[in-house]
């Protein structure tokens, strides 16, 4: 497999439209879907990686698409939403095609296994129209980043005392929701003719989270089956979450065919949209579909 | 008045361009080099869940604001231009001069103040400094910022509590200053920013009622205009609180115009908070004096003056990715 794939970067890219057909796009139709994502969704950029990796079947300052810091607050309700929009996949595809599952016939767990597992993360917008500054200060604490002695710092004169500046940067009360965050990007497959989502996490005070800690925000029926870590294909030499892409056609083909039962069609320039929101049931609780902002 | 910091936020490609770079080209160069890095104001009213991040990506190397690499922030984003040193081991990142870096960075916000290029070039304004060690037997970035705000008015109070934008002005008034401010960036009829970087400071004149947004060089020609604001793009999330760049920008208004009282206009108008600030400064000295006091390193985590750790072995080092795929 690996080696067709190899062998697939090297052949030119397909530019015959089979979207109506399999639910593919042709590199075109990525960088067409992907410039009406940006038009309607100014948080995605496009990003031209380094000039090593770049993709000859994609524009050179086009080569994958980057959402930058998309939080991940919402947990349960995330879930519940995932289940609903999964259960509506199930239902109107075959069963021995699970969308979802890469390794067909392993027993999958259901997404309410999941412990939230921030439990403030209970009414975050509500809870904080009044905030008391004095709160964000406190006293250099215990140093739970592994930093040189604090002291070998002092006497330097960076302190500056009260006054014009706020001293902290880091809210500590623990009213105050604190959040992980996502760089989520999307890179165009050419050996599936899909979007491949690739997903780079940072703790809540913005360290780079572990491969391990990554799994926490993935959907339960995807964790280390549809979702893998992976080097990114820009970014060589570092290891992101993956989203297998193999059954990226056929769900789209099939939401797209949802669609069509009720009379609406997914013209390919949208397919991003629906695409995210696909996408949004295997890590539910990464807020990257920014349609409702 | 407090001004809220800047929280610093570098992505993981940063740290493997910098790495590349430093095994390939710097190797043992640790010049400053200069840094852009860009940031946005969608913050408005999220309080203190939003803080106000700086983002430092893989473009961010090697770039100037100007020139045949300048970086392009993405739409709504702005740029503000830095340095970075990077040290060849952990001793000398630890024994670097702090305060010199610091004062100095301000000197040039400073001189840049008084020489007009922060008019021409408003993103001068937000210049920071930063510094680090690459530990690349163990994939650990040490690292540490600095964002000067120039301590000229360190008395600025409010005169009157803020308000929204959207209630000091009318809604008329905010379309102006929509409008106003993408010609000024030059999204329509090619204003002074088309073709460059958006500029983070503005000016808003107000005659008879109707608003126009002006670049800062302008402000000598608005001297009919019935009140002058000063807007800046604003990254703070806190309601009662303006960003840190709010500083330098007051610092500027009173060197140069000899400012009393300012009205500042939020985030460019779009769900903002117009911010009242009263300056009593100096009149504008004839020369640059001294530079004034600075802040501006930023806390670590843990809210100490100390650097920051980005630990990326666990995503980078070979040998422990090797380990976790089996």
């Amino acid at each position: 497999m690996n080696a067709l794939k190899k062998l697939a970067e090297y052949l030119p890219a397909s530019t015959t439209s089979q979207y109506a057909q399999k639910g593919t796009l042709t590199a075109e139709e990525f960088v067409l879907a992907c410039d009406n994502l940006c038009a309607k969704c100014p948080q995605w950029q496009w990003s031209r990686g380094s000039k090593e990796h770049a993709k000859a079947y994609l524009p050179p300052d086009k080569q994958f698409l980057l959402l930058k810091g998309a939080p991940s607050v919402r947990r349960k309700e995330a879930l519940a939403l995932a289940d609903v929009v999964g259960e509506a996949l199930a239902a109107a595809g075959d069963e021995g095609d699970a969308w979802l599952d890469t390794n067909a016939g392993e027993a999958s767990q259901t997404a309410a296994d999941i412990p939230p597992s921030e439990p403030a993360a209970a009414a975050p917008a509500e809870a904080a129209p009044v905030i008391d500054l004095t709160s964000h200060i406190r006293e250099p604490a215990e140093d739970d980043e592994d930093v040189p002695d604090i002291e070998e710092f002092d006497g330097q004169n960076l302190a500056t005392t009260s006054g014009p500046v706020l001293t902290a940067t880091e809210p500590v009360d623990d009213n105050i929701l604190k959040t992980r965050s996502y760089d989520v990007s999307i890179t165009y497959d050419k050996y599936y003719q899909v979007p491949h989502v690739y997903l780079f996490g940072y703790d809540e005070a913005r360290r780079p989270l572990q491969p391990s800690q990554l799994f926490e925000d993935v959907s339960q029926d995807h964790a280390e089956k549809t979702v893998t870590i992976e080097n990114h294909p820009h970014m060589s030499n570092i290891a992101h979450a993956s989203i297998h892409p193999c059954r990226h056609a056929s769900a789209m083909k099939r939401l797209a065919d949802i669609a069509a039962a009720s009379g609406k069609e997914i013209r390919v320039d949208m397919y991003m949209f629906t695409f995210l929101k696909f996408i949004a049931c295997i890590v539910p609780t990464i807020e990257f579909d920014l349609l409702e902002g | 008045m407090q001004v809220a910091p800047w929280s610093s936020f570098v992505d993981v490609g940063f740290w493997s361009e910098l790495a590349k770079r430093k095994l390939e080209r710097y190797r043992l160069n640790d010049e400053a080099r200069p840094l852009v890095a860009t940031f946005g104001t969608g913050n408005a009213g999220k309080g203190a869940n939003a803080p106000a991040l700086i983002c430092l990506s893989a473009e961010s190397l090697d770039t100037e604001l100007d020139g045949k690499d300048a970086v392009r922030p993405p739409a709504y984003q702005f740029a503000a231009p830095g340095t970075l040193r990077n040290y060849n081991s952990h001793e000398e990142f630890k024994a670097a001069d702090k305060a010199a870096v610091l004062a100095s960075t301000a000197a040039q916000v400073w001189e840049d103040i008084h020489s007009g290029a922060a008019l021409a070039e408003p993103s001068r304004l937000n210049r920071f400094a930063a510094i680090a060690y690459a530990d690349l037997k163990n994939w650990r970035f040490h690292y540490w910022f600095c964002f000067p705000a120039l301590l000229h008015l360190p008395d600025a109070a409010y005169f009157a509590d803020p308000v929204p934008l959207s209630s000091a002005l009318s809604p008329a008034q905010v379309e102006q200053l929509r409008e106003g401010y993408d010609r000024l960036r030059g999204l329509s009829g090619g204003g002074p920013g088309a073709g460059g970087v958006p500029p983070p400071f503005f000016l808003a004149a107000l005659r008879g009622g109707a608003l126009s947004v002006e670049p800062l060089s302008a402000r000598a020609a608005l001297a009919d205009a019935d009140e002058v604001l000063l807007g800046f793009a604003d990254p703070c999330g806190l309601p009662g609180n303006p960003g840190w760049p709010l500083r330098n920008l007051l610092a500027l208004a009173a060197a140069r115009w000899g400012l009393e009282r300012a009205r500042i206009g939020g985030p460019l108008g779009l769900c903002a908070l117009l911010r009242a600030a009263r300056a009593r400064g100096p009149p504008a000295p004839a020369e640059a004096a001294a530079a004034p006091k600075a802040a501006g390193w930023e806390r670590n985590g843990a809210g100490a003056l100390a650097p920051r750790l980005a630990d990326l072995g666990p995503v980078m080092d070979p040998a422990r990715l090797a380990e976790g795929a089996v």
